[in-house]
């Protein structure tokens, strides 16, 4: 059974995932959330973790008049982790996007540790590419970029994303992957839905951001992120449609 | 473990850095190394930079060197040490987990500084724009790449650069002192870590990020103006 661990503002270390043995993910969930153009970080509010039963667990967290969320990260599966958001806005501004911005980080999982993005995939279309075979757009974090995704609005047009100033002209679907260094596992981040993905070569993290859509003042919406830990090759993965 | 810092400098003469990627070679780069011709994007149109003579360190900072800034009072032992002291076996390789700002101290504290990113294209490719330090062509036993951790620096002979330069194509990737704003820095070189060959190209820039970060693949060299 895959095992959580809170860490303060690093959020959850995620171990005794069975098709990485050893291997000990971190878990940043969330990294931002809120309204769109105003995102609280998750330096700033710290998420308060209990454990109803041993295979979930939940974390709220308090912005009192900006907002208030509820996540549960679902470890029932052996190889999925569910995580589901209520995010309520308490604020007197009616949000034209909401969103979670989550970071699954592997560096501390060496099957699957790749600052190359040798072994990052994406989908365009429906269709799995290489994110190396993607368009990017330089910035003064060349590590870093952003991508749009399909039926969210264009990552251009979110202040969150925008502060990044790394947003290509691309449309992707929700989800970004890393197989293993002998292709035989799969790490995957599906946003239900997506707002944007992100990636990271510092730590060789993956993010699949969660979209509320528009929220008004005093109204919750939900929205989710599937993390996939699994032992098969990702074209197995995609062809068993698990996402 | 020696009690005084010894630095080993290279000097490099006045001349013309050739940084960056020409504009004209991204996309014969792209269908070499399997990327999108944008993944280049961080290093064109490349530039000519004219230099005064300078030296630079041979080798990154090692452990044991970094042992002695600790010793002196002026640097923290990165915390993998466990100790005041590196693991034995580990001492004569190159020190990480360290930022930009650490390397800055230790710099400052040597009487030195770090290189611009520009004085550290020129230590590798000399008066051409050679890909890799030793020429155009990958070389695997150039470089020490796609491995479970540092090697002794200066263990690659085979990847001098024309001045004689060692390890700038892998081991530890290297904080420079060019900063495109307060917060990033930029790092040259590729690692221990580094899996593909593109990555460790004299020009490549895509590891750099926050200059606050301590990471088991980053490390740095020193120079200093004459």
């Amino acid at each position: 059974m895959m095992k959580l661990e809170p860490a303060g503002t690093m959020s959850a270390w995620l171990s005794e995932v069975p098709a990485f043995p050893g291997a000990r993910f971190s878990l940043a969930f969330p990294e931002a959330i809120g309204d769109a153009a105003a995102a609280v970080w998750y330096t700033t509010l710290v998420p308060e973790w209990e454990q109803p039963d041993a295979r979930l667990w939940q974390a709220t967290g308090r912005r009192p008049g900006e907002l208030a969320y509820r996540m549960t990260v679902d470890l029932s599966g052996d190889d999925a982790v569910v995580v589901s958001y209520t995010l309520t806005n308490e604020s007197d501004r009616p949000w034209r996007h909401a969103l979670a911005f989550n970071c699954l980080a592997c560096g501390d999982a060496w099957d699957v540790r790749d600052h190359d993005c040798e072994r990052h995939w994406t989908g365009i279309a429906g269709e799995p590419v290489p994110l190396l075979s993607v368009p990017r757009r330089h910035s003064t974090r060349p590590a870093v970029q952003l991508y749009s995704t399909a039926g969210a609005p264009p990552a251009t047009d979110l202040p969150f994303v925008a502060g990044f100033r790394a947003t290509p002209d691309v449309v992707l679907d929700p989800w970004l992957a890393v197989q293993s260094r002998d292709g035989t596992r799969t790490v995957a981040t599906v946003g239900r839905p997506a707002a944007f993905l992100f990636h990271n070569r510092e730590y060789s993290c993956i993010h699949a951001a969660s979209a509320f859509g528009p929220i008004a003042p005093g109204e919750s919406a939900t929205a989710g992120n599937d993390l996939f830990f699994l032992d098969a090759p990702l074209a197995a993965a995609l062809k068993e449609r698990r996402w | 473990m020696p009690s005084k810092l010894e630095l080993d400098l290279v000097r490099i003469p006045p001349g013309t850095a050739r940084t960056g990627t020409l504009s004209t070679q991204v996309d014969e780069l792209a269908e070499r190394f399997g990327l999108h011709p944008s993944w280049f994007d961080g290093e064109v149109p490349g530039a000519r930079v004219e230099l005064p003579g300078y030296d630079i360190g041979r080798t990154p900072v090692t452990n044991e060197q970094w042992a002695c800034f600790v010793a002196d009072g002026g640097g923290e032992a990165p915390g993998w040490w466990q100790g005041s002291a590196p693991p034995p076996d580990l001492a004569d390789h190159p020190v990480t987990h360290v930022s930009l700002h650490d390397a800055h101290a230790f710099a400052a504290w040597a009487g030195v500084r770090l290189p611009s990113a520009a004085e550290w294209e020129r230590a590798a490719r000399g008066d051409d724009r050679r890909l890799f330090p030793w020429g155009d062509e990958f070389a695997p036993s150039s470089a020490h790449y796609g491995a479970l951790g540092t090697a002794p620096a200066g263990s690659r002979p085979a990847g001098a650069s024309p001045f004689g330069v060692l390890d700038l194509s892998g081991n530890v990737a290297e904080w420079t002192a060019d900063q495109p704003d307060p917060a990033t820095a930029i790092v040259k070189g590729g690692s221990w870590l580094t899996t593909a060959p593109v990555n460790l190209r004299v020009a490549a820039v895509g590891q750099s990020g926050w200059a606050l970060n301590r990471t088991d693949y980053i490390g740095f060299r020193v120079a200093r103006s004459s």
